[in-house]
């Protein structure tokens, strides 16, 4: 993946990010939380806006800001450093619409190769995962790194 | 000398990700409220169909 990426700084526990996406408008914060499921080998994936207000997260707002790569290519460097600290964890990511889950499967699509190198990609579909296919749509992903 | 060789296995990005700074104010975080629906989404997902094998 040899996008431009955003600096990024995290919490001292690895399951907060935060960067700066800047663009026409203008500086916008970004998190990435790794939060556990109820399954405690799993972590969800949440990644949104920060209101500078009042501190909370907007996952539904689109924040065109023309870096959609570049903010892709930075979570997925969360991602790995997720993985750094907890190697034997899955992480689960879904859009928080259809098209933002189809963003993710065409950032995961784009880079499948190298992403294969170092780990495994599952798709959801008909109430059962799957082995990560190019070709087919799913309503959510859950990664685990290669032992 | 064995950590210098472990590093040099990693992959480009990986270096790069082994690099993110650690910023202490982010602890202090209160936890966001934002993706309650994701959470419910993924723990059901993972009630009916498990992890993979």
């Amino acid at each position: 993946m040899k996008y431009e990426k955003y600096h990024i700084e995290t919490s001292s526990s690895f399951l907060k990010f935060e960067f700066i996406s800047k663009g026409p408008n203008g500086s916008i914060k970004k998190q990435v939380i790794f939060r556990q499921t109820d399954n405690a080998n799993v972590y969800n994936l949440g990644f949104g806006d920060v209101d500078e207000v009042t501190g909370e997260i907007n996952d539904v707002v689109i924040t065109n800001n023309n870096d959609s790569q570049k903010v892709l290519a930075t979570v997925a460097l969360t991602v790995l450093r997720f993985f750094e600290k907890n190697p034997d964890k899955f992480v689960f990511a879904v859009g928080s619409t259809k098209s933002r889950t189809r963003l993710y499967r065409m950032g995961i699509s784009n880079n499948l190769e190298e992403i294969k190198e170092n780990f495994e990609v599952f798709g959801y579909n008909d109430a059962k995962w799957e082995v990560f296919s190019k070709e087919k749509d799913y309503e959510a992903f859950l990664i685990r790194k290669i032992s | 000398m064995k950590a210098a060789k472990k590093n040099t296995k990693k992959s480009p990005l990986a270096r790069q990700a082994s690099k993110i700074k650690v910023n202490k104010k982010l602890d202090n975080l209160e936890d966001a409220p934002f993706f309650k629906k994701k959470m419910a989404k993924a723990n059901k997902m993972l009630a009916i169909a498990g992890l993979p094998q």
